[in-house]
Order: structure tokens, then sequence, then C-alpha cells
């Protein structure tokens, strides 16, 4: 009897230690496997939350929260993998804007946007023989040097896990494979003619990728392996930019390894504005932040909140103030670092948008005719802070004539990606990446696509633009990550892809939350509508009613309907942090996206 | 000896060209909705030994003596843009197509390789157009997500084949075209 008491006391001596142990590391274990994180297209979770484009790269966020990572060290995992699983919509070929709100109180912001490379001059486009920049798009020449590698490299510095734990799940995932969706699939048909003449590796045994199958990336996952040991400095001054020199040499490129080595990704201010009391942190010029903000200004004079998404009124309202602002980003905003004037605080100035809301007629829809002759405002007279009546009063005095508007065709990348993560640190972070037209070039080099933002530059010199084509300047897009606080707290984090789209998808969701005070689920599923000046007409999906679209074409709008839900509006990936600290987030309806959360 | 096998080898070889050249005639590709996807129905013939010709904008007048004619559905806006054809003449295009294909007694197959990502309002409009049409139809995973190509099809008798993938097309296809004579 005592000997056997004294082998229970023995037993329960050596496997309670051993328990107690194990709990922790059972834990960590089923982060390994996946089990610790819960992967749904919406969630809802206190423990911190990732909202990105595709499920398996929102996952590999939520298991780096759980792993106790932070939100940054989310993001840059979140980064790679969405390299990996959406090779068509970015990578480290590509370039990006990250904005975060920090548990410790800072506002941060990396531009991590390529730049023309040396030799991208009008000299050299001449002796190509072609007249537009989209004639070079799809070649290496379209390449600009890419900022995504040496954009993570700086997010490191908000981060608390080695470079190579975060690379890890991507290379993972290159290695082993996944299955292809629906998006992925959709979208190499569509490019098949590019990608079966500049990037035959890619296509599934020279076909497309059908949904289902599988997969594998082995020469990505090599080069991330590289990355993962020897830094993101080797992509621009080790061994990955000398396979890129040699590539360019070979193919008739514009980028050498000079460029690279110059190549910084900028630490940078992030620009702020409020609307409705609520505090928005946008990344500034050149990117679409400030016409968020200068859009919303303009809107704040409306009351919103009495009509509806689907109001004729707040349509006509919101893409007359849309096509405003775009008209204004077309000719004033640029890369500030290679630009002598851009006149970023007048755009965002509430006093500029006072007179810029007087341009717009309820009764009527403005010609598109006269959009780029007499509808393109001043804002560097609000650069100082001036009141709109100082302004005005001066300028009727001085009969100036509206200034013309050089008339920039620039391209806007339809493909990009972002993703919007939280911890339960409070940190938050929005990111969006890109590598312009998807697929880029449709060149491929190591297992990644090569941008073509070249492509957003003017192609022939106008006077006094902000993007002619000029080495190491930074191209204008329409990315526009962002954070809004209410009462100093977090409460969204939102951005999307879309090219053109960005901006009014972007601002309609933060209409529908803050004036109709939809939850982020609805704002997202919400119909959409482009207000852009590229666009002569209102291009909506097809769930308006046909009341309102009757109404729109009473006013003088053209209208021009796409099937309920379509990817050309963007698939934007959002969370919401409600008052009790919970997250929800919510992965994109027309790409497919998802939200994970550890569990 | 070593003359006759030479001979033989050399015969074999015409054979072969003469097969080669035969064939190539035999099949005939076009697009309905003028997006790539009949390009890679082109690369899986290819991999079957069977030499299609392709052309995008195929004309009633230009059907000659195939045996085959394959339409291949995918609506792109864009690649509507590039061909300098509306939707509407797309259709006018490929029903006299068929039609005509009809008439001179050659058999016409549909196919739709691009699954549920290559449906939409532009590809339902030509897949309701072509498919009851086609003397048989083949329809990759995720196209007939919604039942529209089996709604069409129903008491018709119209076969319809399934593949996994592209790539999977190779088995239907080996199998029309061998009950259509052209794979002997």
């Amino acid at each position: 009897m005592k000997r056997n008491l004294f082998v229970v006391v023995m037993i329960v001596c050596f496997t309670l230690p051993l328990h107690m142990a194990c709990t922790p590391q059972s834990a960590s274990m089923k982060a390994k496997s996946g089990e610790a994180v819960a992967v749904a297209p919406s969630l809802s979770s206190k423990n911190g939350m990732v909202a990105a484009a595709h499920p398996l790269a929102a996952k590999v966020g939520a298991e780096i929260l759980a792993k106790g990572g932070n939100a940054v060290d989310a993001a840059i995992a979140v980064s790679f993998a969405l390299g990996v699983v959406e090779p068509y919509a970015s990578g480290l070929g590509g370039e990006g804007y990250m904005v975060a709100s920090l548990a410790d109180g800072r506002d941060v912001a990396i531009d991590f946007r390529s730049t023309a490379p040396a030799m991208a001059t009008y000299e050299n486009f001449a002796k190509t023989g072609q007249k537009y920049l989209s004639k070079i798009k799809f070649s290496a020449k379209g390449y600009c040097v890419a900022g995504v590698p040496a954009g993570v490299g700086k997010a490191l510095q908000y981060a608390t896990m080695p470079l190579k734990d975060l690379v890890a799940p991507a290379i993972k995932l290159a290695e082993e494979g996944f299955e292809v969706n629906e998006t992925f699939s959709k979208l190499t048909f569509d490019k098949y003619e590019k990608l079966a003449e500049n990037a035959p590796d890619f296509l599934n045994d020279g076909m497309a990728w059908s949904a289902g199958d599988k997969f594998r990336n082995p020469a990505l996952a090599k080069t991330l392996r590289i990355i993962a040991e020897k830094g993101v400095d080797v992509f621009y001054n080790g061994e990955l930019a000398d396979n890129l020199d040699q590539f360019m040499q070979k193919n008739d490129g514009w980028t050498r390894k000079a460029d690279m080595q110059s190549y910084k990704a900028l630490d940078i201010a992030p620009v702020k504005g409020t609307y409705r009391g609520y505090e928005l942190i946008v990344p500034g010029s050149p990117v679409g932040g400030p016409r968020i903000l200068a859009t919303l200004n303009i809107l704040e004079h409306f009351n919103m909140a009495v009509m509806n998404w689907d109001d004729p009124l707040a349509i006509h309202i919101m893409q007359e103030a849309m096509i405003l602002t775009a008209l204004d980003q077309r000719r004033w905003v640029g890369d500030p670092l290679t630009n002598p004037f851009i006149p970023e605080k007048g755009y965002i100035s509430k006093d500029y948008a006072r007179q810029r809301l007087m341009r717009i007629d309820l009764n009527q829809a403005a010609d598109p005719k006269i959009w780029k002759t007499e509808r393109v405002g001043e804002p560097g007279a609000y650069e100082q802070g001036e009141n709109y009546i100082d302004v005005m009063l001066a300028a009727a005095k001085a009969k100036k004539e509206a200034a013309a508007l050089d008339g920039p065709q620039t391209q806007v990348p339809p493909s990009t990606t972002h993703f919007s993560i939280v911890d339960d640190k409070g940190n938050a972070v929005s990111w969006t990446q890109t590598i312009s037209s998807f697929f880029g070039t449709s060149v491929m080099l190591d297992g990644y696509f090569l941008n073509n933002e070249i492509g957003n530059f003017k192609s022939k010199p106008v006077k006094d633009s902000p993007i002619n084509l000029e080495p190491g300047r930074r191209p204008r897009t329409t990315i526009a990550p962002l954070i809004i606080r209410e009462d100093g707290k977090v409460r969204w984090i939102i951005g999307s892809p879309g090219g053109g789209r960005i901006g009014s998808t972007v601002i309609e969701i933060l209409v529908n939350l803050i004036d109709f005070n939809m939850d982020i689920e609805q704002a997202i599923k919400t119909p959409k509508f482009a207000g852009y000046d590229s666009y002569k007409e209102i291009r909506l999906e097809d769930r308006y009613p046909e009341k309102t679209i009757s109404f729109l074409e009473m006013l003088g709008h053209k209208v021009k309907k796409y099937s309920y839900p379509d990817l050309y509006f963007g698939g934007p990936n959002v969370i919401a942090v409600s008052e009790d600290g919970t997250f929800k987030g919510v992965g994109s309806i027309r790409r497919l996206g998802g939200a994970a959360a550890p569990n | 000896m070593r003359k006759k096998i030479m001979k033989l080898i050399l015969t074999c070889a015409m054979v072969a060209l003469f097969a080669e050249a035969t064939l190539a005639a035999e099949v005939i590709l076009t697009s309905f909705g003028q997006s790539p996807d009949v390009m890679m129905v082109k690369v899986v013939l290819r991999k079957i030994k069977i030499k299609g010709q392709l052309e995008k904008l195929l004309y009633a007048k230009d059907l000659g003596d195939e045996k085959v004619l394959v339409t291949v559905i995918g609506g792109s806006s864009k690649g509507l843009g590039e061909a300098g054809i509306d939707k509407d003449e797309e259709i006018e295009r490929v029903n006299e197509l068929i039609t005509e294909a009809r008439k001179k007694g050659i058999k016409v197959l549909v196919m739709h390789i691009g699954g549920k990502g290559r449906r939409g309002k532009l590809s339902d409009l030509f897949i309701r157009e072509a498919v009851p049409m086609a003397d048989k139809v083949v329809v990759v995973k995720g196209g007939d997500h919604d039942g529209l190509f089996s709604t069409i099809l129903e008491g018709k008798n119209i076969e319809m084949l399934s593949a996994k993938s592209v790539r999977g097309t190779t088995e239907p296809l080996q199998k029309i075209l061998t009950e259509w004579g052209v794979i002997k």
C-alpha cells in the first residue's frame, strides 16, 4: 500500500510540472498548425484582427499576432504572404504605403513608393519610337525601382520579431502551394495573352490557372529565403539586385543596380484631417490620402445623414465633389521631393473646400467638356491657412482667371491590395501595396512580377506637371490606406485597391459609416459608384434602384452599369473597433478576401 | 535491306506529315466574346496532337471543309473593344457562323473554360446564344455553378461534358474528336 502511494505521489510530482509547462506550449503548437486562429469572410474578436484580400494572408497575420507579435509584425508577414497568394496584385517587385497608429501614441507612415530609374528620361523614351508610355508598360522598361522590401525594412523598426520569422509563412506558402481561388483564376484568364508572352513559366503548363488548381512558386520561395537569411538589403545591394541588373540588360530595360542602390523608403509624417469630428490619418502626396480629405471637407457642408446610400441627391453631391477633387489632384498632386511646389495644405484646407463646394450645382451635373478647362481650382491660395472670404474677394478684385489644367492623363493602378491590422496592444496598421496593373509588366523575375508604374508618368513633358517623367521621381497614384479615430481611439482601419475607384470607394465607405450609420459589413457590401475625372459618366454597380438612376440621368449624368458585385470597384479590407474593444474584420466581398483573428 | 528500312521510315514520316496537314484543316476555333480563352483551347488541342486553326473573328464566309467548329465563350469588354465590335455584332457574327457550320455539316463544339470567374452579364449573354446551337458542350468546373448550362440544355439532345480545369479538357476533347472522326 505504502509502495503504491509512493508510486502515485511520484507520478503526480513528475507529471504536474510537466502538465503546467505544456499548457502554454500546446498553445504555441496550435499557433504553428494554424488552429490558434479563426478565419472567415467577416469576424469579431478581442484578440486582434487582420483583414486582407486573401484569407490565407489574413491567417498568416493572425498567426503572428497569436505568437505575440504586434500589428507591424503581422503587417510585414501579411505583405510577404500577399506577394505569394496574390502575385498578380502586389509583391517584392511592387510598392506601397503604410500608415500606423501606434500604442505609444505615435502616428507614423512609410512611403515605399517606387521611383523612376536614371535611364527613364524622355530622351530615352523617344528612342523607343513609341508615343505613349502605356506602350512600354508591359516590358522591362515599364519597371520603376520597387519599394516593398525597403518598406518592410523601415517597418521593422516598429516590429518585435526577427525578419526571418516574418518571412517564414510566405516561404511555406510558396513552397507547399495553395489552392487557386476564383479571383486568381479569373485574373490569369484575363491576362493570359500577356502572361503567355512575358511569363510562360508562371502559367499552368501553358494554361491559365483554374480555381482548385494547386499553385506553387519555388522560385519565389528561394528569393524569400535569401531575404530571410540576408535581410532586405540583399534586394538592393546584393545578389537579387545583380539578378535584376542582368535581367534588365538582357531585356533592354532601364533599371540598373545603381538605381536599386540609391532607392530609399521614407519615414514620413502622415497627413491628418477631420470629418464630422472624426480624425483621419492618411498618407500624403503623391498618393490618394489628400484627395480623401479634400472630398470629405466638401461633403461636410451637406447634411448627408438625412439622405441614404441610394438617394440620387447624395450620389450627385458626392460625384460632383469627387470630380472637383480629382481634377485638383491631377493638376496639383505629385512627388513633393522632386517638385518645387505641391499645395497639399491648401488642397486639404477647410476654407478651400468652402470655395470648391460653391462650384457644385445641385440642379445639374457639370459638363465633362469643361471639367479640365473651367473646374480646376487654385489650392495654392490657401497654403498659409487663408480664409475663403479673403481669397475670393481678392480674386474677384484681381479678376483673376481660372487656371487651365495641363491635362495629364495618367494611368492609375487597377490592381493593388490593401490590408488592415490591429492588435490587442493598441497598434493599428493600414497598408496598401501594388504592382500597378494586374501582374504589373507581366514580366517575372525570381518568382515575382515587376511593377509597371512607369505608366503613371506623363508620356510627354508638360510645363509644371507634377508627374513629368524624371529619374528618381515617385509617380502619383490613388492608393489611400487610412486610419480613423474617434475621441482619440482607433475606430476604423480602411483601404482598398481599385485604381481610379479607390478614392470613391473609400469615401463612400466613410459616408456609409459616419453619415448613414451602417456597420462595416453593410458599408462594404452596399453598391458602389465611381466618381473620377477619367470617366465621363457615373460608373455604378447595378443594384441602385432604377428611380435613382433615372434621377441622376435627369440631372445630366451619364450612367454606366456594372454587375454587382464587381472587382472593378475595389476590394476594401476593413476593421472596426467598437467601444468595448471588440474588433470586427471584414474581407472584401468583391475579391474573396478574409478576416482572421487569434482565438 | 537498309534501303528498304529507309524507305519505310520516309514513308512513315510522309504519312505522319500528311496526317498532321490534314488534321490542321479539320478543326477551326473562334472566340465568342473575344476573351483570350480560345488561345488556351488551341494549346490544349496541340497537346492532343490536333492543330486547330484559330481565327478570333471568324465569319460564316470563312468556313471551308472543316469537320469541327470550336466556339470558346468568354466575354471581354476589352477584347471586344480591341476587335472593334460590340456585343450585338459579336452575337450576330457567331449566330451566322454556327448556322453556316450546321448547313455545311460541320460539328459545333461550344466550350466554356473560365469557370465561375468567366461568368457575368456579358459571358452569360453569349452562353445563352451559343449553347442551344451546339452539338456538344464542354464546361470547366465552376462554369455551371448556378446551373445555367444545365438549364439551357434541359430537354435538349446536347451532351455536356465537364472538366476539372483547363488542362483537364484534354479528356473530353479527345473523346469528342474521336467520336467525330477527327482523331482516328
